[in-house]
């Protein structure tokens, strides 16, 4: 399945992300991040869908807690 | 009746004035294709609501754009248009119906042989009004309000967010009212109740899109911020 690369680094922003907000960034993560932070084909609106796709991912393995079923709309 | 929730299904009089000429478009029209007209303006009150709220024309325009130069060829040489005769078509850009964006949804189709007519909600037919707000505009507001009971002051607030975009400035070289003292005309005329236009209707449509528009907003700061900007 072809990708594409606007979405790819995005989500490879998105997982430099969580690390950052673990603790566990690494050397090439900062590297990358001041990359993808500069490329135009990362936006905000994409890092959000990566950050939602990779929680879902996640939930489905059982590393993160489902979410709850009642309905709450977003603020 | 017809509540803006539900998708309007009316009982055209054919037999009104407004009916008889959409009758006379059909049959000069070339039958060997089929057409989509969109009719607005009055002509639909007249259709569906009250065939005594007479107007000096029946306002249509095309689904397709291209397709009104056709149109209005066939309607002139049946001499049909403005200034041929008393009662008139008048073949109107799309541009001109400001409706809510939503209005196909609550919209009523017919087909009259090879033509199909959609005729938009009345509610939308009045949204589409606030951008004049004649003294003709606010007795159809009262004709549909007498009727139907609707809208409502929380349906047209409603209404009014999804059609925000009438509240932008004009540019310079745009002709216009002011759809913001128009609003206030029409409540204080049909609610009988003032409103803060800003507050009510355009920061909630705004605050609407911006939850689409800036979803994730500074993430991508963030991730700039972790490589050292």
């Amino acid at each position: 399945m072809l990708r594409d690369p606007c979405w790819v680094k995005s989500r490879i922003g998105a997982r430099i992300l969580l690390r950052a907000e673990a603790g566990k960034l690494t050397a090439r993560d900062i590297r990358l991040a001041r990359r993808f932070g500069n490329d135009r084909g990362v936006e905000d609106r994409l890092l959000d869908q990566a950050l939602a796709s990779i929680g879902a991912e996640k939930r489905r393995r059982g590393l993160l807690p489902p979410l709850p079923k009642i309905y709450v709309p977003a603020v | 009746m017809f509540p803006p929730s539900e998708r309007w299904h009316p009982e055209v009089r054919w037999d009104s004035p407004a009916g008889k000429m959409l009758d006379r478009v059909v049959a000069v029209l070339p039958v060997e294709r089929a057409w989509k007209l969109i009719v607005f303006g009055s002509a639909p009150l007249q259709l569906g609501l009250d065939e005594t709220f007479v107007s000096a024309d029946v306002d249509i325009t095309m689904e397709y754009p291209d397709e009104d130069v056709t149109v209005e060829r066939c309607l002139n040489e049946a001499q049909m248009l403005k200034g041929q005769q008393d009662f008139y078509v008048e073949v109107v850009p799309r541009y001109v119906f400001n409706a809510p964006h939503d209005w196909q949804t609550r919209a009523y189709r017919e087909q009259r042989r090879h033509v199909e007519f959609t005729f938009p909600h009345p509610v939308d037919i009045l949204v589409a009004k606030v951008c004049r707000v004649a003294e003709k505009d606010l007795n159809a507001f009262r004709l549909v309000r007498r009727l139907t009971g609707h809208p409502t002051p929380e349906e047209l607030i409603r209404l009014l967010r999804n059609a925000v975009d009438i509240y932008r400035p004009r540019f310079d070289e745009e002709f216009g009212g002011d759809p913001v003292a128009n609003t206030k005309v029409v409540w204080r005329e049909i609610f009988g109740a003032e409103i803060d236009v800003r507050a009510e209707i355009i920061r909630p449509a705004l605050e609407e899109r911006r939850k689409y528009f800036n979803q994730g907003e500074g993430l991508k700061d963030k991730l700039r911020a972790i490589g050292g900007g």
